[in-house]
């Protein structure tokens, strides 16, 4: 799954894989209690299971689509999402700034955490020497442009 | 500022305490004596034209001080635990302290250019305060509460200056007298539209339930009490003015279906703090329909007692809120009254003072409303929309109820629930307390000439019954068992176009503005980024490098230019001579 | 609607909402009729600042619930008795007046059937 070589290349079995999962977070939205939920995700698994086994790729692309059309005409507009997550209440409320912002510090209020800043420098050396161990020291052309 | 006494928070919450019991004991001694107390500072004044600053202290504007003061002195101190992970919390008690500064600046000005002030004070303060949270969704609503609020302000700005044609800003002078001006009638409609644009009424009602992504403390004050009444408290002053014109008739359509509106989407809403903003929107349909059927104090006394238990609500809201680690989706709750009963009980009484359940707050004003709707000569769909309207309130009500706490916990694990936050908790009780005390309080003290209502027994009857119907319905739908098919999907785009508010916060954003910005970038891409590029930018310097290399070989004094030119020079005169015979 | 379906009847024989009493008020009745007459003096209403729209025939008790007011504030609920007799007065005022809308469209109906007979 993770050795894809083009990006938004998927195959047929994670699309479907795909659909099964944001049909099961679409029904979530509509069956909100967790009894009423699980008897219908489990007729959604039937559903699914009674096509599982065909193996002329026609058909299977066929259903593939009618069952994104259906998922599309039959989703809910309020879908029900963790805050934090991409379109919920939450989402990007608390920035944690990178790591670079430390090295902008005034000397003054370095001073305050001596030893937390000699360790790194000492890390950022570590890390150089492995990069250059790794992909080769860099090119003296290339600091100027 | 680390190592204060007490926070920023306990004092502003002190001062505005102290404030608050000094507008009540003064408030008693104005309604006793029957006195106003208007106070003038002159700034110029010439022919016939007067600016002065004015200052107006009746019982309506000590009155209503009382109330913000309280919410707001009861909001901040809510605030000191509720935001307490906040690194800025001086700045949020700051903007808060702004807020509520320019709302006391409108209610105590009588003329129009205060009211301007405070308006549009409130407008930019609720802007900040929206998009205190600053991701993406929380700048995209705080663009539409500050463009709704904008247009507001043009409105208020056209009748300052048409309101100098009288000769002064203070519209209080001017309200019984002239009437039958048509100035005026245009200028009582400016301000109708005005109101509608605070208050959130419909052309103008999709900024309410998306400046939910403010924090809940500034729900709990700006959207529930203070800033969405600004317009209804306009048109209570202005009252005398409007009383016989054709837009009140408009107003009064337009906020009943705002009312009817506001109360059906909130039956599919299952964003908590989303419910409870469109029970605000659908209360304060009710408040301005009451307002234009010529009943201002009526409005008043609604506005007053919606005050404490909206805010009541938005602060039990945010504890729960709080205690799910940010999920505002009632989907995800369930059961929490065995957990946390103390919230759970203001929840309870704050929601049935809403429903206008019999002698709590809101049955004073909700149901004095409606028996005066009934008493008067009305139009059939009017009267419907208010008996429907109350019927939902009690409905999403209910449904709420049983999603909180009836049902089963929902949620993974119960380790959160924790009741005993003394600083949230103390911050309701004293809204508790008054949203119980007040309906009663304010129904002997504002009405110093007692309204007579004679109904039939089945008309007076009708809020109970439609109240019951509600309550049923309210309970019928949440009561999801296995066998049942959800009603959502059976009634797939009715369902669609209920829930998202009847389609018109798109109409209003991108039906408005897809056209304006599509242009705006063709004309950035195309003209500010192209063609005038080649033109007057990057083209302009290309060309004269081009040129000053080409002119550098004058300046390099070449002999053989010199010689050129001096030839062709000849060779012009000699063209010139020849051709002058 | 609902006030068009109401005052069919009334709008039937030409009688508005504002109208004056036409006829003769002791017409079809067998006892004396008396005027109605107010009970609170001209002075007292205005000197109690009470504005024009409340001084009917019930602004005694309005009068006695002002004063009770006064005397009790802010523990207004002990005023229930004056508040009572006021809007019991206001309610008898109202019957009075529905009795006379309704004396009046009965009266026109009458002199409708006899003109149409005669």
């Amino acid at each position: 799954m993770a050795n894809v070589p083009l990006y938004g290349v998927k195959t047929h079995a994670q699309k479907v894989c795909s659909l099964y999962k944001r049909a099961l977070r679409n029904l979530e939205a509509y069956y909100d209690r967790r009894n009423v939920y699980r008897y219908q995700a489990v007729l959604l698994r039937d559903r699914f299971d009674k096509n599982a086994k065909i193996t002329d790729m026609r058909k299977a692309v066929e259903l593939l689509k009618e069952g994104e059309d259906e998922l599309f005409k039959t989703q809910h507009p309020i879908p029900k999402l963790f805050p934090t997550s991409q379109g919920g209440v939450a989402h990007q409320r608390v920035v944690t700034p990178p790591d670079w912002v430390i090295d902008y510090w005034h000397p003054l209020e370095k001073a305050h955490f001596p030893e937390y800043f000699k360790r790194r420098e000492q890390r950022k050396k570590e890390f150089i020497a492995m990069w250059e161990k790794e992909y080769g020291t860099a090119d003296k052309k290339e600091e100027k442009h | 500022m680390n190592n204060m006494k007490y926070s920023i928070c306990f004092i502003s919450f002190f001062f505005l305490f102290m404030m608050m019991m000094v507008n009540f004991f003064f408030m008693i001694y104005f309604i006793m004596n029957d006195m106003v107390i208007l106070m003038e500072w002159e700034i110029m004044s010439f022919n016939s034209l007067s600016i002065v600053m004015s200052i107006l202290l009746d019982w309506m504007s000590l009155l209503f001080m009382m109330f913000v003061f309280l919410i707001s002195s009861v909001v901040i101190y809510y605030s000191k635990s509720y935001m307490q992970s906040e690194l800025n919390l001086s700045r949020f008690i700051i903007l808060v302290l702004l807020f509520v500064f320019s709302m006391m600046l409108l209610i105590i000005s009588p003329n129009i250019i205060s009211i301007l002030l405070g308006w549009d004070g409130l407008g930019l303060v609720s802007y900040c305060l929206v998009i205190y949270y600053q991701n993406l969704k929380s700048y995209n609503a705080g663009m539409l509460t500050a463009l709704s609020n904008r247009v507001g302000d043009v409105f208020i700005l056209i009748v300052i200056s048409w309101m100098l044609n009288y000769g002064s800003w203070n519209y209080i002078f001017y309200l019984e007298f002239m009437n039958n001006d048509w100035e005026m009638m245009m200028i009582g409609s400016m301000i109708i539209m005005a109101a509608m644009t605070k208050s959130a009424q419909i052309p103008f009602s999709s900024w309410l339930p998306a400046a939910m992504a403010a924090p809940t403390p500034v729900s709990a004050l700006v959207h529930s009490s203070t800033l969405v009444t600004a317009g209804v408290y306009l048109l209570i002053r202005f009252n005398m003015m409007l009383l016989d014109m054709f837009f009140l008739k408009l107003l009064l359509l337009l906020s009943g279906l705002t009312m009817f509106m506001a109360g059906i989407s909130a039956n599919y809403e299952f964003d908590l703090k989303k419910i409870i903003a469109l029970s605000t929107l659908s209360q304060l349909g009710l408040m301005m329909s009451i307002l234009s059927m010529g009943l201002p104090d009526l409005a008043f006394f609604h506005l007053l007692t919606h005050a404490m238990f909206k805010a009541l609500l938005f602060m039990c809201a945010g504890i729960i809120i709080h205690m799910m680690n940010d999920i505002q989706d009632i989907r995800f709750m369930g059961g929490i009254s065995l957990y946390i009963p103390l919230t759970s009980l203001c929840m309870n009484i704050s929601n049935m003072a809403l429903c206008g359940i019999p002698f709590l707050a809101g049955f004073y004003s909700k149901d004095l409303i409606l028996e005066l709707v009934s008493f008067s000569n009305l139009n059939l769909m009017i009267f419907f929309l208010y008996y429907l309207s109350t019927g939902l309130t009690m409905f999403y009500s209910f449904r709420l109820m049983m999603y909180l706490m009836v049902n089963d916990f929902n949620l993974l694990s119960i380790f959160n629930l924790y009741d005993e936050d003394y600083i949230m908790l103390k911050s309701m009780f004293v809204l508790l307390f008054m949203s119980i005390i007040s309906g009663s309080f304010l129904s002997w003290m504002i009405f110093s000439y007692p309204y007579m209502i004679y109904l039939p027994f089945n008309l007076k009857m009708m809020v109970i019954y439609v109240s019951l119907v509600g309550g049923m319905l309210g309970y019928f739908i949440s009561n999801m068992k296995i066998y049942s098919v959800n009603k959502f999907l059976m009634t797939y785009n009715l369902s669609n176009f209920l829930c998202l508010m009847w389609f018109m916060p798109n109409l209003s954003t991108y039906g408005l503005s897809y056209y304006f910005l599509n242009l705006g970038q063709s004309l950035l891409k195309n003209i500010d980024m192209g063609w005038s590029e080649i033109y007057s930018g990057f083209g302009m310097m290309q060309v004269m490098k081009k040129y000053s290399v080409f002119y550098n070989v004058y300046q390099m004094n070449n002999f053989m230019i010199y010689l050129f030119s001096f030839i062709i020079w000849m060779f012009i005169l000699f063209m010139m001579l020849m051709f002058n015979n | 609607m609902g006030q068009m379906m109401g005052s069919y009847d009334a709008r039937k024989v030409d009688l508005y909402m504002d109208d004056k009493p036409t006829f003769d008020p002791q017409a079809g009745f067998n006892y004396q009729r008396k005027p109605r007459e107010m009970v609170a003096r001209e002075e007292d209403l205005v000197s109690a600042k009470i504005p024009v729209k409340y001084r009917d025939y019930c602004a005694h008790h309005l009068l006695e619930y002002q004063s009770c007011r006064y005397k009790n504030m802010p523990l207004l609920y002990k005023c229930a008795h004056e508040k009572h007799a006021y809007l019991i007065c206001e309610k008898d005022d109202y019957v009075i007046r529905m009795k006379e809308f309704e004396r009046e469209r009965r009266l026109r109906l009458r002199e409708k059937r006899i003109v149409g007979v005669a």
